[in-house]
């Protein structure tokens, strides 16, 4: 980080602007000009407000979805899991088989177009609220906070030499943060292999090298990347924060500070009532509550990752003030230029919003989930495939017949088991030798053989199109119908 | 995050990862890892063993190379 960004360091700034500044959001460059500066270690102090609640509210909704939907069970089974073994998705109940993989594709390609709309109404709202990174970041803060004190007690204990209590309270910290990341590690193998199955094996040690390898390995990941990389890993790593300025315009919401009102800043000392003297005392708390360590008074930067504590804070300063909160306030860049930063009507909120590039987002974003849902609802709750026999293309058989050989892989993706009825046509005195009613257990498939035999008389020798016909019996509109060749080797 | 080696190892592992894991999750939906063969026989792991060796094996080929392109624009002349 600069060290321009440190507190009690800032420079003091020219004569008050005629008009807000808008600072593009650019990379700020550290004096050496290198990009990865040494890193000066950020202990932001904590705050309260009405952004912080929205950020806990969200840690707790995302974390009780992420920790506790991998106990959830449906229909005797885990309601969300990924089963690599069996390749077969479960949501609810929904079962995605490898053929559909298209819903899978569509799904991100929503999730992605999701995260296009939103930041180009609300800016930053995903990095500051949602992420997982963020998210993680907050916990282990806390955790932090809880063992060794606010910002100040934590800066003492950095500073000061290593002593029984420092190392006392330095194995808690990293204890519970370990604690929190296997559990977290867990969780995620959870989600690919049936959790309590893993529960159990854990709890007996008896769980298979693969699944202790990744919860190891993705609990080693959150611990470092919550506990020690944080603002780093938004900075240097995440490739959202670098392309984001492609999806913002001058009507997403940025996190900004007023500096038409806030200018001049300085203390209020006796004896200078009269001169002319902004709004911001320069208490610096903004930039101390920052995760990323940023002065947002600098203008808006890349660094910033939309999480608002910097209003929050400001709005206390401002209430103790008896000044009106909103110096550092979400906005526009179009608000700021026009020299209204704050506060705006629910009319110009509504004009910020309906712009051709929203517009064009949620259209596109419409389109393509009302097509998933089409797909979704229509599927077919059956598959088949077909291949010929590898081994025998077509034999003789008694009665002066041909028969060709078929493997059938029949999958049932409802979540109640089923019986078949299968036929064949398009091939004059083709019968079906063997079973043609075929059951398959819910969420399953069966592998049967198929021989069909046909007159050897009345077929030219070459490929003949067959086509089966899968019919549920209990259901006249759940049916497949596929097309296969028959052999005539003569 | 110091410079040298600790830049360099962050600046091509975390993109080489990203990668590995969308090449992975490709890679698997579209193919059966039972369906596999290595040096003619049928690949006889576990499929989660045929998953996690699979994605070490992208992540090898995407941080190769990403360590040639770091190595690369190294190089580069500054504009």
């Amino acid at each position: 980080m600069s060290s321009n960004a440190s507190p009690g360091n800032t420079p003091p700034v020219a004569a008050a602007p005629k008009r807000a500044r808008v600072i593009p959001i650019a990379e700020v460059v550290s004096d050496d000009g290198e990009l990865y500066a040494a890193r000066k270690k950020i202990q932001p102090r904590s705050i309260k407000g009405r952004f912080n609640n929205v950020r806990w509210a969200m840690v707790w909704i995302t974390q009780l979805v992420f920790y506790g939907l991998a106990w959830l069970p449906w229909n005797g089974r885990q309601a969300v899991l990924f089963d690599l073994l069996e390749r077969k998705f479960y949501i609810f109940g929904l079962v995605l088989w490898p053929q559909d993989v298209v819903f899978l594709s569509l799904l991100l390609i929503i999730s992605a177009l999701g995260l296009f709309l939103v930041t180009a109404v609300a800016g930053r709202v995903w990095c500051g609220y949602a992420c997982p990174q963020s998210v993680y970041t907050e916990m282990f803060m806390w955790i932090e906070r809880r063992i060794e004190g606010d910002r100040s007690a934590r800066m003492k204990l950095d500073a000061a030499p290593m002593s029984l209590r420092k190392f006392s309270l330095r194995t808690a910290k990293h204890g519970a943060w370990a604690t929190l990341a296997l559990w977290t590690g867990f969780t995620f193998v959870g989600y690919f292999t049936p959790i309590r199955e893993v529960a159990a094996e854990v709890l007996t040690w008896s769980a298979g090298s693969w699944e202790i390898f990744w919860m190891l390995f993705y609990a080693a990941f959150t611990y470092v990347f919550a506990g020690h990389m944080r603002e780093q890993v938004c900075k240097y790593m995440c490739p959202y924060a670098r392309f984001q300025g492609v999806m913002f315009d001058p009507d997403s919401l940025i996190v900004s500070y007023d500096a038409t009102r806030g200018e001049p800043r300085g203390s209020r000392r006796k004896g200078q009532e009269g001169k002319a003297i902004g709004d911001c005392v320069d208490c610096e708390w903004c930039v101390q509550v920052c995760p990323t360590g940023i002065d947002i008074r600098k203008g808006l930067q890349y660094e910033c990752i939309g999480c608002a504590l910097c209003i929050d804070a400001c709005d206390q300063v401002m209430d103790k003030l008896g000044r009106p909160r909103g110096l550092i306030a979400y906005s526009t860049e179009r608000a700021q230029l026009a020299g209204k930063p704050a506060h705006e009507s629910w009319r110009e909120v509504v004009a910020h919003i309906v712009r051709p590039r929203v517009i064009l987002y949620t259209s596109l974003l419409a389109f393509i989930v009302s097509g998933f849902a089409w797909a979704l609802l229509t599927r077919t709750p059956v598959k088949m495939n077909i291949m010929r026999d590898r081994a025998s293309l077509a034999r003789e058989v008694e009665g002066g017949k041909i028969e060709n050989v078929y493997q059938l892989r029949i999958m049932n993706t409802s979540e109640a088991p089923r019986r078949f009825l299968l036929e064949i046509e398009g091939l004059p005195g083709a019968a079906i030798e063997g079973q043609r009613e075929i059951e398959v257990e819910a969420a399953g498939s069966r592998d049967i053989p198929m021989r069909v035999q046909v007159d050897a008389e009345s077929l030219t020798p070459g490929s003949h199109v067959i086509y089966f016909n899968l019919q549920a019996v209990d259901a006249p509109d759940v049916r497949v119908h596929e097309k296969a060749s028959f052999m005539q080797p003569r | 995050m110091p410079g040298g080696g600790a830049r360099l190892f962050a600046l091509v592992s975390w993109p080489s990862f990203m990668v590995a894991a969308a090449a992975e999750a490709v890679f698997f939906s579209v193919i059966n890892p039972q369906e596999l063969y290595l040096l003619g026989e049928p690949v006889g792991f576990s499929p989660v063993a045929t998953y996690s060796i699979g994605f070490f094996a992208f992540w090898g080929v995407t941080g190769a190379s990403s360590l040639l392109t770091a190595w690369l624009a190294e190089k580069l002349p500054a504009r």
